[in-house]
């Protein structure tokens, strides 16, 4: 899907439900992912991956096109849930009764699902190492360097999602890499 | 490890790349079932003269104390009249009678506005004021034109619509680089906040001509963003045309 017929599915999204679902399809994946890659937590990353969803559905109106890609715009709506989602609990530590209230119990096969796919981020074992150390970094740190080395974004798009300048988040991915150098000595 | 060493084990390292088959069918289905209706933020035009238009105008005229050398610093006059263009928010349900609800229908329904929208479909209708049953109004239209309209409540007619101002793209990115320079702005960027809207106003006040002596009236076009972090929302205003931040507030 090339610029221009993005902006004309945004448009039609605006006012038709199937439009956005188009626009959930191309966009689903690198938003979880992303969250996923933030949180390295299966269900954090299903309920801010959600939340996500359904800002931009609700405030899809207020999208206004300024050459910014729309996937920059769900992007920083994931980093505002995130942000919240760090601001308003302790790292997330879920006993296994929570784990399962969360999962629709009456679909076995999302259970299996979601059992497989936590057992498949605990084998990414040096990833976690990583995360741990970039998750005692400030929140403005982990999202730069999680948005520059694992989304592979350039400095000017993670200006458009973050709204900050270039030189900024520049600024911000170097204090931060150095940070992270000394947590990982 | 030196930084080189740090970004190589970044780069390196195997990332998940998992997916949930079932969230993804059920968030689907949970969003494309979402009533519509739902879509707009649930603010009242009466929460929002509360909270937002009226503060804002308020501020608008503590910050009109710096205008342009060739006017005199000190104004003469407190009259400030700003017509703000600034919020967006979605066109509240119009039902009941308050004066704010009366206005906004009245606005939205008129021929004289839809006329002035170059006859697109209204988006958002914003009160601005009411004082001696005139109601000052900004229509918004699904093409981004506005229209500010006079509307008197006791004839129920539109007395004036007139076209908004309009900011260049170049304006926008000006008020942008404006904004994320300050120091308030940069510390919300800093927490997390982001700018979600850069919009036009107009802003009129009375200020002395040096030369003359005399009273004018000026009329300037400024910008106004708003900032979003989680439920807390920030307006800022932007004085193009001195280059700075006017105020920032909650």
């Amino acid at each position: 899907m090339n610029v221009e017929q993005e902006r004309e599915l945004v448009e039609r999204a605006k006012n038709n439900t199937e439009a956005f679902g188009e626009l959930y399809d191309q966009y689903y994946s690198q938003i979880f992912g992303y969250v996923l890659k933030r949180t390295a937590s299966i269900e954090v990353a299903e309920d801010v991956t959600s939340e996500a969803f359904f800002k931009a559905l609700k405030n899809l109106r207020q999208f206004r096109w300024r050459g910014v890609p729309f996937s920059s715009w769900l992007y920083r709506i994931a980093s505002n849930e995130i942000a919240n989602y760090f601001t308003k609990s302790k790292p997330w530590q879920s006993s296994p009764e929570e784990v399962s209230n969360s999962m629709n119990l009456s679909d076995p096969s999302a259970e299996t699902e979601f059992l497989q796919a936590e057992a498949e981020l605990r084998r990414l074992e040096e990833f976690l190492t990583v995360h741990e150390n970039i998750s005692k970094l400030k929140l403005k740190y982990q999202e730069v360097i999680v948005l520059r080395y694992f989304e592979d974004k350039q400095l000017k798009e993670i200006g458009e999602i973050l709204g900050k300048r270039e030189g900024t988040v520049k600024s911000l991915l170097h204090r931060g890499l150095e940070k992270l150098r000394k947590l990982t000595e | 490890m030196n930084k080189e060493e740090l970004i190589e084990k970044l780069k390196s390292a195997e990332l998940p790349k998992i997916e949930l088959q079932s969230h993804r069918r059920q968030l689907r289905i949970a969003l494309l079932n979402a009533d519509y209706s739902e879509r707009q933020p649930e603010v009242t035009i009466s929460d929002l003269m509360k909270s937002k238009v009226r503060g804002g105008i308020e501020r608008m005229r503590e910050g009109l104390v710096s205008p342009r050398p060739v006017w005199k610093t000190a104004l003469v006059t407190t009259l400030a009249v700003a017509l703000a263009f600034g919020l967006a928010i979605g066109l509240p349900p119009l039902i009941g009678q308050s004066p704010e609800l009366r206005a906004a229908e009245i606005a939205q329904n008129s021929p004289d506005v839809i006329a002035a929208l170059g006859g697109d479909e209204v988006e958002t209708v914003r009160i601005l004021n009411i004082e001696d049953n005139m109601a000052t109004v900004v229509v918004e239209g699904k093409m981004g034109g506005i229209v500010n309209a006079l509307v008197d409540l006791y004839t129920k007619a539109v007395t004036q619509a007139v076209v908004g101002p309009q900011l260049t793209d170049e304006e926008e990115e000006q008020a942008l680089n404006i904004a994320t320079a300050d120091p308030r702005v940069q510390e919300l960027l800093d927490r997390g906040a982001v700018i979600d809207l850069v919009l036009p106003m107009y802003v009129t006040f009375s200020g002395v001509n040096q030369e003359t002596g005399e009273i004018e009236e000026i009329t300037e076009t400024w910008a106004q963003m708003w900032m979003n972090l989680g439920n807390r929302q920030w307006g800022v205003q932007v004085d193009l045309i001195r280059g700075k931040v006017v105020s920032v507030t909650d």
